[in-house]
């Protein structure tokens, strides 16, 4: 039996939600010890690696560090791609998955660091893809991401149907991944102007992947969850939207939970450096930082 | 080989203009059979830039449109003196009793839905759906005891049980002949001269008495009453706004209420709200609209 490989991707300010990612896959896997986290990331303080590297001790599950700084594929990848706030370049770094991770992973989990897990992640792993290149949920929004205002725009790039997923959560099978080549793909969007039209990397992955891609149930990526959703039990929540759980008044499903789950002291550490980053962020264009 | 037409019935009056056209433009986005989908719209009396504007459904999508007025047909004229009408439920709303009087004699299946409601996936996947010899598909009301019952579940006196499973009429897929078969108006007539109508909750309860036992279930996904935001990412397939929040007025808080207005178009949705406003209220809605039409030029 295959270990189970989860990829993550995410900047210093996704820290904290990155361990809290890591620790609720822990803590619902039956199989913690055989677990495999490659965290790809740029501008890691050592502090908060060290923090993230506490999972290993504690489960132990495998942690694998890619360091996009050193990666020459990333940087000639994002030097000429769009990007506006709140997106920072390192939402494209999942476009390189199967150049970064090692030859020997056939299958891989992506997940955003907005994410929960609630259930053993290798029951979504040792789902049946049926010949297709990923697994992933019809996105609920699809509509208005597709085709913007009054649901007219982007004709010329999808049709109504277009069968639009969420890829905050992608079950990936590596060698049908490669073969779709994205990053080629990304400078092709880039030079005829697609990418900046569109959602960036997941307009490209819903392109690339077009009837490519199995759907999953949804309850395998539940976005915006809410305290509702809770008695459905949900598999992965997806927190996407207004509604965060590391806010201290976050109105999102599990939010207590969540806090125990990133551990009080890392939500406390976190929430402080928000806070800070806050103030400070008009300041922000006098350093030099847009 | 012809493509087999799906056949989408909506009635309404012309206060409920641009929610039909919602209703039709979200049936169109979704559905992979648009130009096979043919809308026979039961209506009163439309202004004509109303109605020009449901038309403008075949330009966009090549859908078909099919008007009726229902006041044209004597059978739907001699129900009417029968049964009971207010503000809330206008004598339209029972022009679903009367379908299979009104439409085409090929159409042998037929879609009726309410104006308060959005189509969110192919429609065919409920006009496709197993019957099960029933004359008509529906789903579940959950709110069906206070319906039925009243007050303190006690103080309506109806001929269904509480034990009884109770349907919203909103949302129904019928067989053509086997609900012709059924005879609504006789036996609209016959509850009339047992006194039974006047206390009828209208259509809903009319075709639950005369379906009792005699509907196939369908899930609770093909018409979510009072959808809040929870319900988005369940993938449902129609919603349904019943309630006091309507995804047409602003602030309305419901599921996928941002969409809605842009299924509707901002140009329908602002139209519409104006004319639903006092006169002193209007230059705040211009400002809004304009607001938005100079997003769309930036955009």
């Amino acid at each position: 039996m295959s270990p189970p490989h989860i990829a993550l991707t995410f900047d210093d300010n996704y820290w904290a939600p990155a361990y809290a990612v890591m620790r609720s896959i822990c803590l619902a896997s039956r199989r913690p010890a055989d677990l495999n986290f490659y965290l790809i990331h740029i501008g890691l303080d050592p502090v908060h690696r060290a923090e993230l590297d506490a999972i290993a001790a504690e489960f132990p599950a495998t942690l694998h560090h890619i360091d996009l700084s050193t990666e020459p594929a990333y940087r000639d990848l994002v030097s000429d791609l769009p990007i506006a706030p709140p997106f920072t370049p390192v939402i494209y770094a999942r476009l390189l998955l199967d150049r970064l991770l090692p030859k020997d992973v056939e299958r891989v989990l992506y997940l955003d660091s907005d994410t929960f897990v609630r259930v053993p992640v290798e029951d979504l792993l040792a789902t049946d893809l049926e010949g297709k290149a990923i697994g992933a949920v019809l996105d609920a929004h699809r509509h208005i991401h597709m085709f913007r205002r009054d649901l007219k725009a982007n004709r010329d790039v999808f049709d109504y149907n277009f069968p639009y997923f969420n890829s905050g959560v992608l079950l990936i099978d590596r060698t049908a991944y490669a073969a779709a080549n994205l990053p080629a793909r990304a400078r092709e969007m880039q030079q005829n102007g697609l990418l900046k039209r569109l959602q960036y990397d997941q307009a490209l992955l819903n392109l690339a992947f077009r009837d490519n891609w199995l759907p999953l149930d949804y309850r395998w990526n539940l976005i915006n969850p809410e305290p509702a959703h809770e008695m459905l039990e949900p598999f992965i929540l997806h927190y996407t939207g207004p509604r965060k759980p590391w806010s201290i008044l976050p109105g999102a499903a599990f939010g207590r939970l969540y806090r125990h789950v990133m551990t009080n002291r890392n939500f406390k550490t976190f929430q402080r450096q928000r806070f800070i980053r806050a103030l400070l962020s008009p300041l922000a264009p006098f350093a030099g930082k847009s | 080989m012809a493509a087999v037409p799906i056949h989408v019935a909506l009635s309404f009056d012309d206060k409920y203009w641009a929610p039909a056209y919602a209703v039709m433009r979200s049936i169109c986005l979704t559905s992979i059979r648009r130009k096979d989908v043919v809308f026979h719209l039961c209506h009163t009396a439309l202004e004509p830039g109303h109605a020009a504007v449901l038309n403008r459904i075949t330009e966009e999508f090549g859908a078909i449109v099919v008007h009726y007025d229902p006041a044209g047909n004597a059978a739907f004229r001699e129900l009417m003196t029968l049964l009971r009408t207010t503000d809330r439920f206008p004598p339209i709303v029972y022009t679903r009793l009367l379908l299979d009087q009104l439409v085409p004699v090929e159409v042998e299946r037929i879609i009726y839905l309410d104006c308060d409601v959005m189509v969110c996936q192919p429609i065919e996947i409920l006009y496709d759906t197993d019957m099960g010899g029933k004359p008509i598909a529906a789903a579940f009301d959950p709110f069906h005891l206070a319906i039925t019952k009243g007050r303190d579940i006690r103080s309506r006196q109806t001929a269904i049980d509480t034990g009884n499973r109770y349907f919203n009429s909103g949302v129904l897929l019928i067989d053509r002949a086997r609900y012709a078969a059924t005879d609504l108006p006789g036996k609209i007539r016959a509850m009339a001269e047992s006194g039974m109508l006047g206390d009828v909750f209208f259509d809903q309860e009319l075709l639950n008495l005369v379906f009792l036992n005699n509907w196939q279930p369908l899930s609770w996904r093909f018409n979510v009453l009072m959808p809040k935001s929870p319900h988005e990412s369940m993938h449902p397939v129609i919603l349904h706004y019943t309630g006091s929040r309507h995804p047409w007025n602003p602030f309305s808080g419901v599921a996928f209420h941002r969409l809605y207005r842009h299924v509707m178009t901002n140009e329908v949705y602002y139209t519409f709200l104006a004319e639903r406003t006092p006169r002193w209220l209007q230059p705040i809605i211009a400002v809004a609209r304009n607001v938005t039409m100079r997003r769309r030029v930036m955009k």
